[in-house]
């Protein structure tokens, strides 16, 4: 009996076996089915994702049946990039194929190897030298404003030409080169050999104002690495000279660093707000002064115009958000936002606004800019809007000198 | 062991199994899961649809690696991630991608066509279409302006007027779109009411005025008899519906009387190649229409044969510099078959094919994929068709119409 009914056990365990697997295995078999009609409930592809293949699928056709010759690859995909950030709308966020990149940096640190003047044109259209850059090699030789360059390097210079740039290209070179500038100073003519040197292009001009000597003018050109240095050696020499008030000139000026703005601010101001600055997601950053300013006190007036921008922006608006200052001249430019320039895996690179920046009330600088507590418009002839701030300053050193 | 030890025992194994066999069974649907959208994205599963409407050529699988998208790839997550403002969604931000890569290759032809604007584009070549009734353009502003109502047609019915700007319709805004956004609002099936948002110069608010709309023509064809028994019969466009309309105006035509035809090409700015084939082929006898050369080097004729009621007609064709494509075609096979005399000014110059790919989610993308000759074998690209007679068009409006009139003369002296 137990021998039988061991053997009919061990049939129907053979059975149970076999059934249980195909039990299994039908199992599985539906399981494996269900996900795989199921595959796009379960991993639905994303929007890019299929409007992707959209891309590829006509990068394939022209490939295949476009008559005429194409441009590479390269060129097509960097066209697809430029259109989808075009796409954006927005005209500070651009694409830049791989050449173009390199200019950029080179204008913010300010830096080239040359004499350290600025060159322009007469009436007659010869070459002047309009302006000498302190401490450089073309101030040291002693070259100095209104000098008329009639050669360079034995080669005179050629005054039919349109533009400054084969000139310039001449008397710029490697540091540690001599050039030799042949010049012309009222009747003399002269020659004088000059080593070139890496030229720090100057932010900062300054002078004691000739009319009033107590006030001081600064111009700032562009905020760049150096100009919290230089605007101390302004500061510093100015004071020394007898300044009590600054006109300090923000017009024309595009921007720069930001850094360089808050660092120009914290001169003038103690401590305290200089700008917001909000990026999408992250919230608001605070950029507070530093201590340590040399002119906490002075009065101060500064000039805007329709071409003040950006960092020059954070500044004015700083100083007449926070009292400091009065702003004289035109509503500003209203550039708020901030970009920066990512370079991609080729060489390539990106423009991208990645933030706004508001003053420290809070008013937003985009598109609509800041307006003078004066408005003055420019005249003729004159400075009218620095005049206005002379006026201003020197009432308030009137008040200061106790002449009520 | 106790029996209850081992009953704890038994349950805990039993358990153990069940979670096991849970696991093996979702391990295995995700894996389903996997294979199918593997095979999904190799292209082996969908219907890459691609549907030309000229040889059925088949998009190859040689498109760019990934690899090859890196930067691109690059560009888009940069912009998801760092650009401040909101974004536009991620079709419009593609479509600007696509654009910006057409635009490399410099052919103004070579183009990609959002769906709004291929389902427009599409009606009305199709010929007819479900409206309003107006031709319009983009109002500098924002919204449609009218430039012509179609006479007794819905809008004028309804006290719609030319210079009208459609603001909105059923409260829609439409300033904010492109025109051919605007008009998917606007068009919409035949016995439909729509309210439509108008300013009007004078009103001071705007007004809102219902239009039924109506199945509609395409305007293609105009014709008339002229002095002499000439048949005039001008084409608009060559599109689904040209080569019929132009055949029931040339049979009436001639069934009035007509004993020679003026076909007016002027400004005719082209349309299906087919149907411009057909209409060469109501003219001509026997013989080659046009040639085509693609980028394989495939060549292909296509060609006119006998047996049409029109072919031995004495016969002009006008033509302009806005004469193009299949005007030119037609044009260049009644030249080079020495069917008849062409009269006015060199046309426009367009020997080049585009075939139209309807893509997969209903945008379209047109390739120059080809170029055509005339009979002779000549190229017409850049160059344009000459007439016989060249007659200039007048520089001021005037009440006259030189070319036409050289036409009759021709007609009716032989010179």
């Amino acid at each position: 009996m137990n021998q039988a009914s061991k053997e009919v056990n061990s049939e129907r365990h053979i059975l149970h076996a076999v059934l249980q697997g195909l039990v299994t295995g039908l199992l599985l078999g539906a399981a494996f089915a269900a996900g795989f009609l199921f595959r796009d409930v379960v991993n639905r592809p994303t929007p890019s994702q299929t409007s992707f293949d959209l891309l590829r699928e006509i990068d394939g056709l022209l490939a295949s049946h476009y008559l005429y010759e194409m441009p590479d690859e390269t060129t097509r995909i960097h066209g697809a990039a430029a259109g989808l950030v075009a796409s954006l709308g927005n005209p500070y966020t651009y694409f830049q194929e791989p050449q173009a990149s390199e200019v950029d940096t080179t204008n913010l640190a300010g830096r080239f190897g040359g004499i350290g003047a600025e060159i322009g044109r007469d009436e007659q259209g010869r070459f002047v030298i309009q302006r000498v850059y302190r401490d450089n090699p073309a101030y040291n030789a002693g070259i100095v404003e209104g000098d008329i360059i009639l050669a360079v390097d034995g080669v005179p210079v050629d005054t039919s030409a349109t533009d400054s740039n084969q000139l310039l290209a001449a008397i710029r070179g490697e540091v540690g080169t001599p050039v030799t500038l042949r010049l012309q100073r009222g009747d003399e003519v002269f020659e004088v050999t000059v080593v070139r040197a890496e030229i720090l292009i100057p932010s900062v001009f300054w002078n004691l104002v000739e009319a009033d000597p107590r006030i001081g003018y600064i111009k700032i050109t562009s905020f760049t690495e150096r100009t919290p240095e230089e605007l101390r050696q302004a500061l510093s020499e100015l004071s020394t000279q007898g300044a009590q008030a600054y006109v300090l000139d923000l017009r024309d000026n595009g921007g720069g660093l930001v850094d360089s703005a808050v660092a120009v601010v914290s001169e003038f101001i103690s401590g305290g707000v200089v700008l917001y600055e909000q990026r999408r997601g992250t919230g608001e950053r605070v950029l507070n002064a530093s201590q340590g300013g040399n002119a906490l006190d002075a009065p101060l007036a500064v000039l805007i115009n329709g071409q003040t921008a950006s960092a020059s922006e954070i500044v004015a608006g700083a100083f007449q958000d926070r009292g400091r200052a009065i702003l004289i001249g035109q509503q500003s430019f209203g550039k708020g936002s901030v970009q920066v320039i990512l370079t991609l895996s080729d060489g390539s690179s990106i423009h991208v606004t990645t933030a706004e920046w508001y003053t420290p009330n809070h008013h937003r600088l985009e598109g609509q800019g800041l307006t003078p507590d004066r408005t003055v418009e420019p005249v003729e002839g004159r400075d009218a809007q620095l005049e206005a701030a002379l006026e201003y300053l020197s009432e308030r050193l009137a008040l200061v000198e106790g002449e009520y | 062991m106790t029996s209850k030890e081992q009953n704890t025992g038994h349950l805990l194994r039993n358990l153990a199994l069940t979670l096991l066999g849970l696991m093996l069974v979702c391990l295995v649907f995700l894996s389903g899961v996997m294979v199918g959208h593997r095979l999904s994205t190799a292209g082996l599963l969908n219907n890459t649809s691609i549907l030309p409407t000229i040889p059925a050529l088949e998009a190859e699988d040689s498109g760019p690696d990934d690899a090859d998208f890196q930067v691109f790839w690059e560009v888009w997550n940069t912009v998801e991630d760092r650009f401040y403002y909101d974004l536009p969604d991620s079709q419009t931000r593609m479509y600007g991608a696509i654009n910006g890569m057409l635009d490399t290759l410099n052919d103004p032809y070579t183009a990609f066509i959002t769906p709004e604007a291929a389902r427009i584009l599409r009606e009305d070549f199709s010929g007819s279409f479900e409206g309003i009734g107006a031709y319009v353009e983009q109002a500098p502003e924002g919204g449609v302006y009218i430039i012509r109502v179609f006479e007794e047609g819905p809008a004028e019915e309804a006290g719609v007027r030319a210079g009208d700007i459609i603001i909105a319709a059923d409260g829609i805004d439409l300033t904010d779109m492109t025109l051919n956004e605007a008009l998917l609002h606007v068009r919409g099936p035949a016995g439909t009411p729509v309210v439509l948002t108008i300013v009007r110069e004078g009103e001071p608010a705007p007004l809102e005025i219902t239009v039924t709309r109506a199945r509609l023509d395409v305007p293609t064809i105009e014709s008339r008899m002229l002095e002499g028994n000439i048949g005039y019969v001008a084409l608009f466009e060559f599109n689904a519906t040209a080569n019929t309309r132009l055949r029931n105006a040339v049979q009436e035509l001639i069934d009035q009387g007509a004993q020679s035809i003026i076909l007016d090409l002027r400004d005719n700015p082209g349309g299906y190649l087919e149907q411009s084939v057909d209409v060469a082929d109501l003219f001509l006898d026997e013989g080659v229409v046009l040639i085509q050369r693609d980028v394989d080097g495939n060549v292909r004729e296509y060609r006119s044969h006998n047996g049409d009621f029109a072919e031995d007609i004495p016969l002009v064709v006008l033509i302009n510099g806005n004469s193009a494509s299949a005007s030119e075609i037609v044009a260049g096979a009644i030249r080079d078959q020495e069917r008849g005399v062409l009269i006015g000014e060199t046309s426009f110059g367009k020997g080049s094919v585009q075939l139209l790919y309807e893509l997969s989610d209903g945008s379209e993308l047109r390739i120059t994929y080809a170029n055509w000759y005339t009979p002779d074998n000549l190229s017409i690209s850049g160059e344009g068709i000459a007439p016989d007679i060249v007659v200039e068009t007048p520089t001021e409006p005037t009440a006259t119409d030189p070319q036409l009139e050289r036409a009759i003369q021709y007609l009716l002296t032989g010179q």
